[in-house]
């Protein structure tokens, strides 16, 4: 069953009297479990496309169903909603939150949820810092841990809710190839693990060669798509 | 909720020289607003019971004539049978006193000048349990019970010093009689007082009522009786027990008019009731500017962390969250400068209620007019006044975080997140 589908998406941006076509007449479908590059040249629309899929932002036109069923004409409310419970982030500067620990920031999705009791909030939280290598680690604060360490934080934050889908623009960009390859393993061994979808924008040709999916975008299209 | 407060309150606590600077001026505003009004209150305290003690008492019982003439210093229009109604005033309040004065305007002379003057008439045998003026002796004797037969005076210091005498050195006093003539006789300066009231002390006249009998030709002359009640310690409470005492005391006596000290230092308090308009006004420019610090703040606040608006943004949190996260951290830092404030000025008011501030240091010889104002300021502690101000700084601190706190909630997510 597709996760998520993508119809006809198209987005402007208005600059002035310039008119910025970011994504031109997009479609794909994406089923659950995927683990999706998204590639392209600079300003070819990557970042559009994820904020769209994110609930971030809003096509001009097109549509968005999210299992099955369309998020269309949503007010603000309704998609932090949406963000809320199904939707997880991963960013190029990690932004931790610089005055939480490491506990804090990944239980911060779950406590802004507010569904669970703080017991079982912890108890998650502290399996997902394992999950991601860093134990023992979970007092610390973020400026005392290296951008690896911090963006496995963010791997942690980012899962610790059970999303439908993470998105992760340009992850491994603010990271040295070693440690980009590192965190791209890990992405990878929680995909296979928990079948959570991740879909991630890349320049890195290394971590591009991770991916089972490659989607090329130019100038707001998809150029090829192609599945390995 | 819980961890929207630990957000705002780390971030406080990281940018230690920020909190503390704009937290600094809230608490130097709460502060003087605590001192200041400690102050006003002492200078109120001082000003009323000079009052009470020396020129007003408590409540004055005069007849309404008198009153509609007052500046005429008519001689007919006085309190009949004073006596008798000074001590139906000690039976009917318990625990009062009560003594009648007469005033007449009089003609000072020591042979080369002549100063006219409101000469007051009194009892010596009952004035002292109403007006503790012979507490206050430069030199010479309050006047005496037996000095009712002679012709005694006592002078304020400053008109005695500029008539030139001395205690013992003769006075002739002229005045209008009861007759609508004019007689005049030698007193004895028997006393000169320095009172806190520089208003007597530059033109008080004090002679026995006999003394005013045998000179103006009348029997017990009195214009007013003086009533003094015990003393209360708030000056609040002060005057609500001689506005009871005299509505009392207006109904055991309905031909004459009785006035509390509220009434009869009307004029003072219209004028303090502008002067503490005028300090709050000042208060409320320091707390301005305050709130102007806060606001600042909470803006560099947020400039500096619009990513992470965004990171929590894209995770759920609503604009609102947002909102409060910002004025969290607004009400922390006044809330912090407020305490801080509270503490500095009862510090300040302690000192000031202990060791009082010498006024006729602070002010020196400056005249205030019809204001007896003089001796020690000490403050007056005001659980209302340190409430009211912390709560203020609270709700200042508030509002003006309130202003960059929305501005934060209206971010776009994903221009947040592009920020760099
Ligand atoms: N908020 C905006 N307002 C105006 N134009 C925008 C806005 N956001 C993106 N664009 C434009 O839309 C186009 C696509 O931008 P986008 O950020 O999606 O590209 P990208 O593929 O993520 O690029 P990069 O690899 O540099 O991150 C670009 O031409 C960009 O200038
Ligand atoms: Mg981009």
């Amino acid at each position: 069953m597709s996760i998520l589908t993508l119809e006809k998406l198209r987005k402007v941006y208005l600059k002035g009297d310039n008119k910025v076509v970011a994504l031109d007449g997009v479609d794909l479908v994406i089923e659950k479990g995927e683990f999706l590059a998204v590639v392209g040249p600079s300003g070819s629309g990557k970042t559009t496309m994820l904020n769209i899929v994110g609930c971030l932002d809003s096509p001009t036109e097109g549509r968005v169903f999210y299992n099955g069923s369309e998020l269309r004409a949503m007010k603000e409310k309704e998609l932090s909603g949406y963000r809320k419970s199904h939707i997880s982030f991963i960013f190029q500067s990690f932004n931790l939150i610089p005055v939480l620990t490491v506990l804090e920031n990944v239980e911060l999705p779950l406590v802004i949820e507010r569904k669970l009791k703080p017991a079982e909030i912890r108890r998650k939280a502290v399996e997902m810092i394992a999950a991601v290598g860093l134990e023992g680690k979970e007092n610390r604060f973020p400026r005392e841990l290296s951008g690896g360490q911090e963006q496995r934080v963010a791997i942690a934050r980012a899962l610790v809710k059970d999303p439908f889908v993470v998105l992760a623009d340009e992850p491994t960009a603010n990271l040295d190839s070693r440690t980009a390859e590192e965190i791209v393993e890990i992405m990878k061994r929680i995909n296979a693990e928990r079948r959570t979808t991740f879909i991630f924008s890349t320049h890195d040709r290394l971590v591009m060669g991770h991916a089972r999916r490659i989607v090329t975008l130019r100038d707001g299209s998809i150029v090829s798509d192609e599945r390995r | 909720m819980g961890t929207l407060i630990r957000i705002a309150f780390r971030n406080v606590v990281r940018h230690k020289a920020r909190t503390i600077i704009s937290a600094l001026v809230m608490t130097f505003g709460i502060a003087v607003f605590i001192f200041f009004d400690s102050a006003l209150k002492g200078m109120d305290r001082i000003t009323i019971d000079t009052m009470i003690d020396f020129s007003s008492s408590s409540v004055k019982l005069r007849t309404p004539g008198y009153k509609a003439d007052e500046r005429a210093f008519p001689l007919d229009k006085g309190v009949p049978d004073a006596d008798a109604a000074a001590d139906r005033v000690e039976s009917t309040l318990r625990g009062s006193r009560a003594t009648a004065r007469g005033r007449f305007i009089g003609s000072l002379s020591n042979w080369t000048d002549e100063i006219p003057v409101a000469v007051t008439a009194v009892d010596p045998r009952r004035d002292g349990s109403v007006f503790p003026v012979g507490g206050h002796m430069a030199s010479g004797s309050w006047l005496s019970a037996s000095d009712g037969a002679a012709n005694a005076l006592v002078l304020g210091s400053e008109l005695a010093l500029e008539l030139g005498v001395k205690v013992g050195d003769l006075i002739v006093i002229s005045a209008q009689t009861a007759w609508e003539n004019r007689n005049a006789d030698e007193f004895s300066v028997v006393g000169i007082v320095n009172l806190p009231d520089p208003l007597i002390n530059r033109g008080g006249a004090f002679v026995s009522r006999q003394a005013a009998d045998r000179l103006l030709g009348s029997a017990g002359f009195a214009t007013e009786i003086d009533v003094a009640l015990p003393k209360a310690t708030a000056l609040e409470r002060t005057l609500a027990d001689a506005a009871d005492a005299a509505a009392s005391l207006g109904k055991t006596f309905p031909a004459l008019d009785a006035d509390p000290i509220g009434v009869l230092a009307e004029g003072y308090l219209a004028m303090r009731n502008m002067k503490s308009k005028f300090s709050s006004i000042m208060i409320f420019m320091v707390l301005l500017i305050a709130g102007v610090g806060i606001a600042n703040t909470i803006l560099m606040s947020m400039y500096s962390r619009i990513r992470e608006i965004g990171v929590l943004r894209a995770y759920g949190m609503t604009p609102r969250d947002i909102k409060r996260l910002f004025t969290f951290e607004g009400l922390i830092i006044g809330l912090f400068g407020g305490t801080c404030g509270v503490a500095l000025g009862c510090a300040l008011n302690w000192f000031m209620v202990e060791y009082g501030v010498s006024l006729d240091a602070l002010i020196g010889k400056m005249d205030l007019g019809e204001i007896p104002l003089g001796g020690t300021l000490h403050g007056e502690w005001s659980l209302s006044t340190i409430v009211f101000a912390f709560a203020f700084g609270i709700v200042v601190a508030w509002i003006s975080a309130s202003v960059p706190a929305r501005r934060a909630s209206k971010l776009e997510v994903t221009n947040a997140l592009r920020f760099v």
